[in-house]
């Protein structure tokens, strides 16, 4: 083993000696599928969705009791088809499930995820029609979206500043090889967002950007700590600052990760608060701020308080890896471990009440919904008073791909298998799409709702 | 169904072959058997053509590589994030054994280097066909082999600097 091709080839050797392979019949039949849905069209996925096939699903889902329910919800009493689709708009299977779809003014954008194809194109949610395409690069992504512009990005870059209501390119901002863009967030005039390199065993700090949003042109930039990524949540905006959160871009890469606070003004750093985490993690949720504190999530499985004037942590609680969903009266609300609600004191950290909500088997979210904390996961939506904990309904609805959406009269739930509306006030399901597949949280716009699918389809229901 | 006996059979040549290959670039087994999956179930969606080629494992190759970006293995990190999806960091897979020192030099390359060392050091590609296959210009795979060999040897001793490496200061003429 002396050489460098001997070594590839023995370590190539082990690894084909440790692969599993799925089998060429679960290939071909992967392929079937496919080549069924691009054969088929909209007319045959509209005639599936009419003939039941959801309502096959639906009943498969409803025999899903949950362990112990608070409040067991009456089944889908209706199945909803689309009011229209829209084919090859969104991402397939393997792209991130955050970053392929967005709504801004009156339009639903969508780009088409990592793929060769990478495009751009922005629909009317009302009728599903496409009013612009824009080839974006290999690999596209909305990155942003709001003030007149939706910000497409390939996996490393150019941003593209595109005219919301044309398509038309306004603006490219470069980035460097092997430079990737997070999310990014608009606030008034200025794109605020930060980039990685990403590459393993890459340890280039990371980059906050402040662009102009007209023209593209750079406002600021500020590079912060060797060996960290950006996590994936886009910039929080207020005060005058910028809140943006590391992570290790690899194991050992940094000695820990940091809040960082810089000022919106002029990129300088206010200040950076320990997460405490020498861990690696990408979250999509961003720090949640309120009443002149930050609470944020870190991958040791803290929940920190740190005051967004100095960075100082006021408070922590490591009791159990917590997801906050907002703050409301006074109190800080988190799923804490995966199976329970807590709501904290907002400025001691007391646990003033906490509440089982699940097992934490399944990938949850949670989300403030007035004075209700609506809670995914373990193949229900449950509904929770803000003030007490108290369980309101709970919905089994089957495992859901992203946070509820409430909306009017409604909560909107896209499951691994369908969209799924529920009504707000008693939990009850008033209705569900046949099998279809989603991958994000559905949008909520211009009367529509709108869910992408595994095959890159656009779909828009009435609510 | 002669096509699909053949695809079967292909499979069953290349999948493990594949996946030996990806592992040196994505430096994780899942992520490799992941790519060349996904890459085997495009080629059955064309294989009616794609089996008069002269080399259909090439173009699954090439697919996989370009899947193996780094956004998708950003993708596949996402995992490792979210503490609270216990089960699936349970469920992780165990990875091979590694060869001493091979694997952890390797991840330290971008995976633009990684896999113009195993396209051109392991397949022994000339750095012509490295480039057509990545699509990319015949410099840039000289630059990124240079840089990689720099940084392999540095990692992996003069052993291999002496040995591994010397027959292929003339990458542009090499194959």
């Amino acid at each position: 083993m002396a050489d460098l091709r001997d070594r590839l080839a023995a370590q190539a050797e082990h690894a084909a000696g440790a692969a599993r392979a799925p089998g060429p019949a679960a290939t071909l039949r992967r392929a079937r599928g496919r080549r069924r849905r691009r054969l088929g069209g909209r007319v045959a996925l509209s005639l599936l969705l009419v003939a039941g096939l959801g309502g096959l699903t639906s009943r498969l889902l409803e025999g899903r009791e949950p362990a112990s329910p608070p409040q067991t919800t009456t089944p889908a009493q209706r199945q909803a088809a689309p009011l229209w689709t829209a084919e090859g708009a969104a991402s397939e299977l393997m792209a991130p499930r955050d970053r392929t779809q967005a709504a801004a003014g009156d339009l639903v954008v969508a780009a088409t995820g990592f793929g060769p194809e990478g495009r751009t194109r922005a629909y009317d949610p009302r009728s599903g029609r496409q009013r612009w395409a824009h080839r974006t690069g290999p690999n596209a992504f909305v990155v942003a979206a709001g003030g007149g512009l939706a910000v497409a990005a390939p996996q490393y870059g150019p941003l593209i500043g595109l005219d919301l209501a044309t398509g038309e390119e306004r603006w490219r901002f470069e980035l460097a090889e092997g430079q990737g863009p997070e999310s990014g967030t608009i606030a008034g005039d200025t794109l605020f967002i930060g980039t990685s390199f990403p590459s393993e065993g890459a340890v280039d700090p990371p980059i906050v950007y402040a662009l102009d949003l007209a023209s593209g042109r750079e406002r600021w930039r500020a590079v912060l700590d060797p060996g960290t990524d950006l996590q994936w949540a886009a910039p929080v905006v207020g005060g005058g600052q910028v809140l943006v959160a590391d992570t290790l871009s690899h194991e050992g890469s940094a000695p820990t990760s940091h809040l960082h606070a810089l000022d919106a003004d002029t990129g300088r750093r206010r200040w950076r608060a320990d997460l405490h985490a020498p861990g690696q993690g990408f979250f999509a949720e961003g720090p949640v701020v309120s009443e002149g504190l930050a609470y944020v999530a870190a991958t040791s499985g803290m929940l920190l308080a740190v005051d967004t004037r100095t960075g100082r942590e006021v408070w922590r609680d490591q009791g159990g890896f917590p997801l906050v969903a907002g703050v409301w009266d006074g109190l800080v609300i988190a799923l804490v471990g995966g199976d329970r609600l807590v709501g904290f004191d907002a400025a001691t950290g007391a646990r003033r009440w906490q509440t089982p909500v699940g097992r934490g088997e399944s990938e949850q979210w949670a989300v403030l919904d007035g004075d209700a904390v609506l809670v995914t996961g373990d193949g229900a939506v449950v509904a929770a008073d803000a003030a007490t904990g108290a369980a309101r309904w709970r919905a089994p609805v089957g495992d859901a791909v992203g946070p509820p959406v409430a909306a009017g009269e409604r909560v909107y739930v896209a499951t691994q298998d369908r969209l799924v509306a529920i009504d707000r006030a008693s939990g009850t399901t008033v209705w569900g799409s046949a099998r279809v597949r989603p991958v994000a949280a559905p949008l909520v716009t211009s009367g529509r709702v709108v869910v992408a699918t595994r095959d890159g389809t656009l779909l828009g229901f009435a609510p | 169904m002669q096509d699909e006996h053949d695809f079967e059979d292909f499979y069953a040549a290349v999948f493990d072959r594949l996946v030996g290959q990806l592992f040196l670039v994505t430096g994780n087994l899942q992520d490799a058997e992941d790519a060349v999956q996904e890459a085997l179930t495009r080629a059955a969606l064309r294989w009616p053509r794609l089996r008069r080629y002269r080399v259909p494992e090439a173009w699954v190759r090439r697919v996989a590589m370009n899947l193996a970006s780094d956004g998708f293995r950003r993708f596949r990190r996402r995992l490792t994030v979210v503490v609270r999806l216990r089960a699936d960091l349970e469920a992780r897979q165990a990875g091979p054994a590694e060869v001493p020192g091979l694997m952890e030099a390797l991840r330290a390359l971008p995976v633009a280097q990684r896999k113009v060392v195993v396209l051109h050091h392991l397949l022994d590609l000339p750095v012509e066909l490295v480039a057509a296959e990545l699509g990319v210009p015949v410099g840039t795979v000289k630059s990124r082999l240079a840089r990689a060999r720099g940084a392999l040897a540095a990692r992996l001793g003069p052993a291999t600097r002496a040995e591994g490496l010397r027959n292929q200061e003339g990458a542009g003429n090499h194959g």
